[in-house]
């Protein structure tokens, strides 16, 4: 389970940039195997050129795009790989909960009912914050334990009590 | 390779947000959605109104006829000033919209506008071939024209879509080509007016649609 959650609730570090995370939606949004033109990129996200030529070569040495050049212009592809990480990243932003930690503006009370989406939201985000290395092992199974069985939002926070 | 030893740090993104990660995927998303998108929703709507206007128009002027001539002169000269400012604005979206964009789907697409133009030459070729078979005015200036064009050519153009996956366009065009297979059971005067009010729908629908896939949220379900 720790895997698991190891695996699908950590951030991409590759992706979890602004810049890249621009770059990377921005050619999400053309159909698969399709090219932008670098120069159009370059328009659309709004970056100078040593920006992206920096970050699309991160991109490209992480298998994500892939640069190529054919009759004098310069083009880029968002790569399977790269939707798949994308998709995979936006998994887990969507799985993080609202704001688990603390009773914050607008947080529901501690002695709301939770349900199962939320106790997999918490669980996910305690993967996340395993993986980064804010908690050891036997934190997080503790930890783990006390959100799968948690039944209010007083508990589910207490069980993700002094992480950001 | 290796992106794996990326620590997060300040720099690297260690410290962005994930709620203004969402925002932000949301936000690029949502501008390049539109950037791409080749047939705006204004321009879908505008589609609306120029086939209720142009289609209408020629219903206006060939009701009541008994026997059926065909459509005035003024209003096929207003259905084609519609539909030239309609290609011309179409042109210069997808222009726009295909700037610096390269590859398989961009030129399935452009394949796909070549063979429906082919389709409206064979549409209107056969059209003459009936006239000069001696078919009925009914049939030549009424029925056919109000149906068949968009009919055969919405077919093919859904066809070429849906090859390409794209559902909401294949959808699109399927919608024209049923509106003319049930016009077609209108007769020549009452295909024109189905046409209008059905395509109009289509349209608008399409539209609407449209405007939902570019603001839908690719973070919240």
């Amino acid at each position: 389970m720790t895997g698991a959650l190891e695996g699908s609730a950590a951030f991409d570090p590759v992706i979890h940039k602004p810049v890249r995370l621009r770059i990377l939606a921005t050619l999400a949004a053309l159909p698969d195997g399709d090219a932008l033109s670098v120069a159009r990129l370059r328009d659309l996200a709004g970056l100078t050129p040593g920006i992206l030529t920096a970050n699309l070569r991160e991109l490209d040495d992480a298998g994500y795009a892939a640069e190529k050049t054919k009759e004098k212009q310069a083009t880029v592809t968002l790569t399977r790989e790269g939707r798949a990480a994308l998709d995979r990243y936006t998994a887990v932003l969507r799985n993080r909960p609202a704001r688990p930690a603390g009773y914050d503006r607008g947080a529901p009370a501690p002695n709301v009912r939770i349900g199962d989406a939320d106790r997999d939201a918490a669980a996910a985000a305690l993967g996340e914050h395993f993986a980064q290395g804010r908690l050891t092992l036997d934190e997080l199974h503790a930890r783990l334990g006390a959100t799968l069985t948690a039944t209010t939002y007083g508990e589910l926070c207490q069980a993700l009590r002094d992480l950001p | 390779m290796n992106h794996t030893s990326d620590a997060p740090t300040a720099e690297n993104g260690g410290d962005f947000d994930p709620q203004q990660a969402a925002a932000l995927l949301d936000q690029t998303t949502q501008r390049a959605r539109r950037t791409f998108q080749s047939s705006p929703p204004l321009l879908i709507a505008f589609r609306a109104v120029v086939v209720l206007a142009a289609f209408g128009g020629i219903w206006l002027s060939v009701r009541g006829q008994h026997p059926y001539t065909g459509p005035r002169g003024w209003a096929i000269g207003i259905a084609y000033a519609l539909v030239g400012i309609v290609i011309g604005w179409s042109s210069v979206a997808m222009k726009r919209a295909a700037a610096g964009v390269s590859g398989p789907a961009q030129r399935a697409k452009n394949l796909g506008i070549a063979v429906m133009l082919a389709a409206w030459v064979a549409v209107y070729v056969f059209m003459a071939a009936l006239d000069h078979a001696g078919a009925s005015h009914a049939i030549v200036f009424g029925l056919y024209p109000a149906t068949a064009p968009l009919m055969i050519v919405g077919l093919v153009a859904a066809a070429n879509s849906a090859g390409r996956e794209d559902w909401m366009m294949a959808g699109n065009c399927l919608a024209i080509a049923l509106v003319a297979m049930a016009a077609a059971f209108g007769g020549p005067v009452g295909a024109w007016l189905i046409m209008a009010i059905g395509l109009c729908a289509v349209f608008l629908g399409t539209a609407a649609v449209t405007v939902w896939q570019q603001h839908r949220s690719v973070v919240q379900p």
